[in-house]
């Protein structure tokens, strides 16, 4: 990466973007699917004639404006800057193949925030059809997003015959993105109608309890059946090499798939038993199990997807540490640090300092000094450093770490740097 | 030799998706929209506080600008994003770099956004006229998130910077006309909301008279002392990029153009308004041509600055027009969508009310 590293020790940049992302991704997903929820119980409570019904409605909607167009915009943008901060280079190549993707997305995102900004402010002061109108419309502008967003998402993981043509929509619609586009769909509908029990769990008229408790029990379990559908879909779609990984290959990740699918059957029968069978007994407490458990398998589903593209960030084209596929060879022969000039910026010749300069070049992004990530680093590294040069040297072998890039020399160094480490770490845990 | 060049990131391997020329262009187009709703959160936020401590109705000025404001700083933010974007695909290199540098300071932004709109509405929806604190906090918010931009863009500029910054030598706030270029965006920011409110005093029907007449005499001051100022904090920001930039300022047939019609849009607005008498449509006019203009020159000072280290126009194109077309096509539909929409919103809010009040 010839750009500057954000260096923060004890935090590491990947930790940045995975709290970011967590608030986004859940936030993003409820807000396209509350949309729907909305233009469908604005109609039903149109057609009802109890005004506890509309009530409800404008109460759900509240969420949208309060919650989804300002923390979710908010993190969405969060989302890039964290990016462009920690990986530069994998920021700059999505937006020089997506610019004019990205753009579409954008204007999709305009119609979103200006619809909802009509829709909330125009309660009561329009007719209910044009106001069940602008809820389609921002319905639709966030679903859009949706779909813009989910072919550079999935493009990172399988960019399919985009690596060798290079063109835009062989990128966009690789193999994994109508798979994905479902399974997201699925879980836009589960978010949304498990945010909206928070609000029906305040309503005290029955009948209203009851008739939407149903709807939105329906509304959350067509969505769970979609995600079912999609994310098998999506397994099957990945290339086989990799989705072993989460298939029994590697045991955290198989975990994390596992998890996902478990806490989805926990949630749908939680969900049916407190919307179908007993809605008026909905409550707060069932809420917010509710928004745990779901919130819980549909982010044990994004860090596996995260962690299924390790050691890339897009998939045999450009690895987590900036270096493309392609110019390994020159590295090797050149040296990481003819290409990472800002991880030793005063340039400095010593061994320590080169060694320290390669960690940042090529480790630190996933692992740091200190807490993210720092495992299974430092149970793998060892205060001799001809140790160390042997575990560089096998980690062609592992599936989820990049070769070591870089001259024999760079590579002794970091060799030593990691001896340092492991020595300091050894000393820091006989003084505790 | 360890120049600041070598430092310097060399360009995305990646073609451009379309001529460079093309995202300057939209760079240039969507920065006017996004300047149209920062002005007036910006401006505004100024405005909010500074008014409040006016005898003559201030408060009800005051929370009438934070209720307006809560709308322009979403769509501030929605608009932000395309210039961010087109920025990265021409000067991604400048623009990551200096990002990095600025490092929390930069991420920080977004939480300031975050934190000021959340501040807004707590202002905005306290009873009578309380909440005034929220105001203050969301007010020093956004003007952090101002400085950040300003610091953001003139370090991209500025490679020369960055290794001094990077290695703790220099506070990143030490770049060139740093001080000049955030207080002439913040003058242009409030002399624009004076002129909004003078509109806006008009076109609010809900408003009492009294209460449209202090807001259209303060909008009118606004405009008037800021835009006076800018005689000062213009010609002082003009110098401070140094003699290389300016003088390419001048030679550049543009950018002296646009630069003349900008100076003469304002102190035309400063003469109506002091000699003449005004009127808020030409006044609307004026500063409108003023903003355009100065968006241009901006470009011309962008490129005076970037073209020194690299050409954008000699970079690889591997143009994508099925995309760029569906682009245009989607953004047609959104305007003629939006604008349908808000016609019909008009109508029905007018119906609506006669309705009510029979």
């Amino acid at each position: 990466m010839d750009y500057p590293l954000w260096v923060i020790p004890g935090i590491g940049g990947a930790m940045v973007i995975a709290v970011i992302s967590v608030f986004h991704v859940f936030i993003s997903h409820f807000a396209v699917g509350m949309g729907l929820y909305t233009a469908l119980a604005e109609k039903k409570a149109m057609n009802s004639d109890n005004p506890e019904a509309m009530k409800f409605v404008k109460r759900t909607s509240g969420l949208i404006l309060y919650v989804s167009a300002i923390i979710g915009a908010i993190t969405g943008v969060g989302i890039w800057f964290s990016i462009a901060l920690v990986h530069p280079a994998g920021t700059s190549a999505l937006i020089h193949n997506f610019v004019w993707g990205w753009a579409i997305e954008w204007i999709f995102f305009v119609l979103e925030i200006v619809a909802i900004l009509i829709y909330y402010y125009t309660w009561d002061k329009v007719s209910a059809k044009f106001h069940n109108f602008v809820a389609w419309l921002y319905f639709i502008g966030a679903y859009l997003s949706l779909v813009i967003i989910n072919g550079i998402i999935t493009f990172q993981l399988t960019p399919g015959k985009w690596i060798k043509t290079h063109k835009f929509w062989d990128g966009f619609f690789n193999p994994t993105y109508f798979p994905s586009l479902v399974g997201r769909t699925g879980v836009c509908l589960m978010l949304a109608a498990i945010f909206a029990t928070l609000i029906l769990s305040f309503v005290k008229d029955m009948d209203v309890k009851t008739s939407f408790g149903k709807f939105t029990g329906i509304f959350g379990i067509v969505g769970i059946i979609l995600t079912y559908i999609g994310f098998y879909w999506w397994a099957k779609a990945i290339p086989a090499n990799v989705a072993g990984e989460f298939l029994g290959g590697n045991e955290t990740l198989s975990e994390f798939f596992r998890n996902a699918a478990i806490l989805g059957v926990i949630t749908f029968i939680v969900l049916f038993i407190w919307t179908i069978i007993i809605p008026k007994r909905m409550n707060i407490i069932v809420a917010i199990v509710l928004l745990i458990l779901g919130q819980a398998a549909f982010g044990y589903y994004e860090f596996t997807r995260e962690r299924a593209r390790k050691p890339f960030v897009i998939r045999d084209y450009m690895y987590s540490t900036g270096v493309l596929v392609n110019e390994v060879e020159k590295l090797n022969e050149k040296g990481i640090l003819s290409k990472v000039k800002w991880a030793n910026p005063l340039n400095k010749k010593d061994k320590l300092s080169i060694g320290e300069a390669v960690f940042k070049a090529e480790c630190m992004i996933c692992h740091d000094w200190y807490h993210f990530n720092s495992k299974p680093l430092f149970s793998s590294i060892s205060d001799d450093p001809d140790d160390n040069l042997d575990i560089l040297d096998s980690l062609d072998g592992n599936n989820l770490m990049p070769p070591f890039v870089g001259t024999d020399k760079e590579k002794e160094a970091l060799a030593f740097y990691l001896a340092k480490l492991a020595k300091e770490r050894e000393k820091e845990g006989k003084n505790e | 030799m360890n120049s600041f060049l070598n430092y310097i990131p060399a360009p995305d391997i990646a073609p451009l998706p379309s001529p460079g020329w093309l995202f300057v262009f939209f760079i240039v187009f969507t920065l006017i929209l996004h300047l149209l709703f920062m002005n007036l959160t910006l401006g505004g936020s100024i405005l909010m506080i500074i008014s409040r401590w006016r005898k003559n109705y201030g408060k009800e000025i005051s929370k009438e600008i934070a209720k307006f404001n809560t709308f322009t700083i979403s769509m501030t933010i929605t608009t932000g994003v395309a210039p961010l974007l087109f920025i990265q695909v021409v000067y991604g290199q400048f623009f990551y770099s200096s990002s990095v540098i600025l490092g929390w300071k930069w991420l920080l932004v977004l939480a300031a956004i975050a934190a000021g709109y959340y501040f807004y509405y707590l202002y905005k929806l306290a009873p009578d006229y309380k909440g005034f604190g929220w105001g203050v906090a969301a007010t020093i918010l956004l003007l952090y998130v101002a400085l950040m931009l300003v610091t953001n863009t003139s370090l991209s500029m500025q490679p020369e910077k960055w290794l001094p910054i990077y290695t703790h030598k220099i506070s990143a706030f030490d770049v060139k006309a740093l001080v000049p270029r955030f207080l002439h965006m913040l003058l242009a920011a409030i002399a624009f909301t004076g002129v909004f409110l003078m509109a806006y005093s008009k076109l609010r029907k809900s408003l009492s008279s009294e209460v449209a007449k202090a807001m259209y005499d303060f909008g009118k001051n606004s405009f008037f002392g800021a835009t006076l100022l800018q005689i000062i904090v213009g010609p002082w920001f003009f110098f401070a990029n140094g003699h290389e930039i300016y003088s390419k300022i001048i030679s550049n047939p543009v950018g002296i153009i646009f630069l003349i019609i900008g100076i003469a849009a304002g102190l035309l607005g400063v003469y109506f308004v002091a000699v003449k008498g005004e009127s808020v449509m030409k006044l609307s006019v004026l500063i409108i041509i003023a903003m355009v203009s100065m968006v241009i020159v901006r470009r011309v000072v962008e490129n005076a600055y970037f073209s020194k280290y690299f050409d954008y126009t000699k970079l690889k194109v591997s143009p994508q027009w099925d995309v760029f077309i569906l682009f245009c096509l989607l953004l047609v539909g959104l305007l003629i969508v939006l604008f349908i929409t808000f016609k019909k919103n008009y109508f029905e809010l007018k119906n609506k009310k006669e309705a009510i009040n029979g």
